[in-house]
């Protein structure tokens, strides 16, 4: 399985390459560690900020094997953005790239979340993180070198990386697995019922025949499809004025 | 080097290193800053490779023997010069207004030509003093804050008037200049599990691939929406409420 779940990194940075970085959170005072950072969370950093607002920050950091989470559109976007700026502008390729390499107030971060061992969480849990049933984590196997076991891609621990500060890439997500990334990363920020897309995806081309408006709500619309399917639909609230909403 | 025996007066700098006893600083000048202070200033540049233990400058008539430092003026002057440029970004005329001369004096101090007094190179213990205690609370804004005026003065002319405890007095043109403190951080290494990527960097130990370490030009496919093209408040609504009508 493992074989067709991964394939070698090259390239530039991509979304579903697993790498070595650094790795930080913020922690309350007592800096809590739930057992399944355990291995995550490898130095306690105190900041004292008695002269600045009295408000101390504490933050728990590590190293640790990482997958990129971030689409490939967010690699490099104002670096991006600029060279086709220059270029624009009349310089040649080289000098454009040259050019914006040397402007350090572009962005060159991406995001990452840890490998967590499937074994770290408690036993009644692992069989639903291995089949991908649990939102918030994305099952990788073991790698087919042997060096990470069966693991879960932590969605729940995301942290913002420079990518001048990682080490050691080996594997990349094939493609059938990064589109399952996708989903699961959909599923985790976004929609935690992303079947609805997949129904509306699959009543492209039918007809209606029937639409029922709840009259109770007023927002829930049923609509029947030819082949005897129904879709239930939400309208979405009214959006607020730029300015702010007013009153409700 | 020679030994000399003297009495320790109140105010007077105490520190024991493994061997010996060390009194500073050399006659006639004379400090007033808090005792752990100066001790580090007026100790540091005669035994830098000891770590004495400081003792309390707030007694009296203790007698001392001490041992004068064989390092010469100018190397001196030039070795604290560097440190203080280095920590804190003071320009050499700024080093000069510290110790109370211009800037060609201060030239002269290092080349030889100029021999600097006790009391000169005294200053300059304790600008460099200043000035690392400076960089470590405010970064890169160090020299900023230590030419601006406080309430007190300004921290470069209050060294060249012999004042050595100027932490209020930096705080103050810190404050003036709108500087704000960097917060002091305390770093714990804690026990913790076994991180995977030991494992994982001794089997991928050279034949690892890292992306290149510069930009990397992408077909602009890749992106789904240039910066310079991002839609303003107002269309991307109208988008929105057109979407909605056609539902």
């Amino acid at each position: 399985m493992s074989a067709e779940f991964f394939v070698p990194a090259d390239g530039p940075l991509n979304q579903g390459d697993i790498l070595i970085a650094p790795i930080v959170r913020v922690a309350a005072r007592n800096l809590f560690v739930p057992d399944k950072w355990d291995r995550l969370d490898q130095d306690e950093h105190h900041t004292d900020r008695r002269a600045v607002d009295g408000e101390d920050i504490f933050l728990l950091s590590g190293r640790e094997l990482v997958m990129v989470t971030s689409h490939d559109c967010h690699h490099d976007k104002e670096w991006n953005t600029e060279v086709r700026r220059l270029i624009r502008a009349g310089e040649t390729q080289h000098d454009a790239e040259t050019i914006a390499e040397a402007n350090t107030s572009l962005d060159r971060t991406f995001h990452a979340s840890p490998l967590v061992p499937v074994t770290d969480f408690p036993a009644d849990q692992q069989g639903n993180l291995r089949a991908g049933k649990v939102v918030g984590y994305y099952p990788v196997p073991a790698s087919p070198d042997g060096a990470f076991p069966d693991c879960v891609v932590d969605l729940t621990y995301r942290c913002t990386v420079d990518r001048l500060s990682i080490s050691h890439r080996r594997w990349c997500l094939s493609s059938s697995a990064r589109d399952r990334l996708r989903y699961a990363i959909a599923k985790f920020d976004s929609f935690r019922s992303v079947e609805l897309s997949e129904q509306l995806e699959s009543a492209i081309g039918r007809e209606i025949t029937d639409v029922q408006v709840d009259k109770g709500s007023g927002i829930r619309v049923t609509l029947t499809l030819d082949d005897g399917t129904s879709l239930d639909l939400v309208q979405p609230p009214t959006e607020p004025d730029s300015g702010g909403r007013t009153r409700l | 080097m020679t030994t000399r025996s003297r009495i320790i007066r109140d105010k007077d700098i105490v520190g024991v290193a493994p061997m010996s006893l060390i009194v500073a600083p050399i006659e006639p000048f004379s400090w007033s800053g808090t005792s752990a202070h100066i001790c580090a200033i007026a100790v540091s540049p005669w035994v830098s490779e000891t770590r004495g233990q400081i003792l309390g400058a707030d007694r009296t008539s203790w007698p001392a023997t001490f041992t004068e430092p064989s390092v010469s003026r100018s190397a001196e002057v030039e070795r604290l010069r560097d440190e203080i440029s280095k920590s804190c970004g003071l320009s050499r005329q700024d080093i000069a207004r510290a110790m109370g001369v211009d800037r060609r004096s201060l030239s002269g101090f290092v080349s030889g030509e100029i021999q600097p007094t006790p009391e000169r190179i005294a200053l300059l213990r304790v600008l460099a003093d200043v000035a690392t205690w400076t960089a470590e609370r405010f970064g890169k804004r160090a020299r900023e804050v230590l030419t601006a005026d406080g309430e007190q003065g300004c921290p470069l002319d209050l060294v060249a008037a012999g004042l050595t405890d100027l932490h209020s007095a930096v705080e103050s043109a810190a404050h003036a200049a709108g500087v704000i403190a960097r917060a002091p951080v305390t770093i714990r290494h804690r026990k913790h599990g076994e991180p995977l990527y030991l494992r994982a960097r001794d089997v991928w130990s050279g034949q690892a691939d890292l992306p290149t370490r510069v930009g990397v030009l992408r077909d602009p496919e890749v992106y789904e929406q240039d910066l310079a093209d991002a839609a303003a408040t107002s269309d991307a609504r109208g988008r929105a409420r057109r979407r909605r009508k056609s539902i």
